[in-house]
């Protein structure tokens, strides 16, 4: 499914937003990761569900690297419950929240949502909370989709 | 250990604890997972059993006499291990393979001493089969293995992987294995219902649509003669997607670094280990190596990429 397909809009449930932010502060200096299951890829149009909090297992303030085994059991579990992985969060202690070349590189999943929380407080939201932006990754080329935190 | 053929040296495979796969709640319920590791064959797959198992049966029953050669519709593992086998015992060896198969595969076999006939890549595996089949009734020099219906090959597992694995784990509990043939399932499935009854054998299988290389679903309309689906505890359909995933976690987590057949293997233990009994011993096969995907992109990447690699019907069986 090429970019122009998309949604160019998503919107994220405020709880989840808040869950993501609260992980990325809890793991920081340390890149944190993990991932949203919704009713089908973000791709696709799907609703987000759930976040789910995963281990970063190069512990690194820059690189991240989801648990593999975590990652297959989240996606057995969402098999069987009819669901999907809709978007694969990160955080950047430092730096925006726009993918950097290894995270373009490494992204396998093109029907996901890439969402990155940046720490920086260059990069606060206007209400002072941790930066998130979120982008499609296809092909190693990142294009931004206008993120909407539900009020 | 020494041998007097390399034909010699293929079972005896590694049963290795892979717990770190396994969810904390499994694990605090005294679960334990283990991967019977049948990648380190010769030509790192399980293949190496069944194509050995194969040729005994046809020398044993005066079929590959003089002047016979095996002739057999694979791209695969089968077509190594066969290759191997036959190499090793001085047995000429046609495969039939459809022609977009890939160089390296071929280079294999060929480095081998196997003769390579293409069938028209369009047709895929089953123009393969169709072609050796009718090579083989045109010309009577021709003996097909013929892995499908050959009792040969569960009985292999049957004698050989089963009886290793109850040796290693007398306190196993469940082993799962991919569907393919049906030939790991079936053997599986009739030692331990002679020997320990209360084992439980599950079995891997594609969505119906879906490829994974090396198995089949049964619900495609394919169903191989050796395979007894009764005796099996049940199936689980797993996605491609899994699989891959599967094959990558394995490798990150232990370092047994597979295929996506075995993925699929993991990604049902996973399932029957979540809702397993307290202290119940799990083991998976892993049946094939990951170093022949590095091209398909098994390892990183895109998993989009890899599983249009392997809708490329090209297979690994």
């Amino acid at each position: 499914m090429s970019v122009a397909d998309r949604p160019t809009r998503v919107t994220l449930p405020r709880e989840i937003a808040a869950a993501m932010r609260t992980h990325a502060r809890a793991e920081a200096p340390r890149e944190a990761c993990g991932i949203i299951v919704g009713s089908a890829p973000a791709a696709s149009g799907g609703a987000p569900l759930r976040w789910i909090p995963t281990t970063n297992v190069l512990a690194s303030s820059t690189l991240y690297e989801i648990d593999a085994a975590q990652l297959l059991r989240i996606s057995i579990d969402a098999d069987d419950a009819g669901e999907h992985i809709w978007g694969i969060v990160h955080s950047h202690v430092a730096s925006p929240a726009v993918p950097s070349v290894t995270d373009t590189s490494v992204a396998g999943y093109p029907d996901a949502l890439y969402l990155l929380v940046s720490l920086a407080p260059s990069q606060a939201a206007p209400d002072g909370e941790p930066g998130i932006r979120g982008w499609w990754i296809v092909e190693r080329e990142a294009t931004e989709v206008e993120l909407l935190i539900q009020a | 250990m020494r041998y007097e053929s390399i034909g010699d040296a293929i079972g005896g495979t590694p049963l290795v604890r892979v717990d770190a796969l396994l969810p904390e709640a499994a694990r605090a319920k005294g679960i334990h997972l283990y991967a019977k590791v049948e990648l380190l064959g010769p030509t790192g797959s399980i293949k190496d059993r069944t194509a050995k198992a194969l040729i005994d049966d046809l020398l044993f029953k005066g079929l590959l006499a003089p002047g016979k050669e095996l002739i057999e519709p694979t791209s695969g593992n089968t077509g190594a291990a066969l290759a191997v086998h036959a190499a090793a015992r001085g047995i000429p060896l046609t495969l039939v393979m459809p022609a977009n198969v890939t160089e390296e595969r071929r280079a294999f076999v060929r480095a081998l001493g196997a003769t390579i006939v293409d069938s028209p890549a369009d047709q895929g595996s089953n123009g393969a089969v169709v072609l050796a089949r009718a090579m083989a009734a045109a010309d009577s020099k021709y003996v097909s293995p013929d892995q499908y219906s050959n009792q040969a090959n569960p009985k292999v597992h049957e004698i050989t992987t089963a009886p290793e694995i109850l040796a290693d784990l007398p306190e196993v509990d469940v082993v799962v294995a991919g569907l393919g043939t049906g030939g790991t399932a079936t053997g599986l499935a009739r030692y331990f219902a002679r020997e320990k009854p209360s084992v439980k054998i599950w079995a891997a299988e594609p969505m119906p649509g879906e490829k994974v290389t090396g198995l089949r679903s049964l619900e495609d309309g394919f169903t191989p003669e050796v395979m007894e689906t009764e005796l099996l505890a049940g199936r689980v359909l797993v996605n491609s997607r899994d699989s891959i995933v599967g094959a990558r976690a394995l490798a990150r987590a232990t370092g047994i670094l597979a295929g996506p057949s075995t993925g699929a293997t993991l990604a049902v233990a996973l399932r029957v280990a979540r809702d397993a009994a307290a202290n119940s011993n799990i083991v998976f096969i892993a049946c094939d190596a990951g170093w022949k995907y590095f091209s398909a992109g098994l390892t990183e990447g895109n998993l989009d990429e890899m599983e249009d690699a392997l809708e490329g019907d090209v297979f690994w069986w």
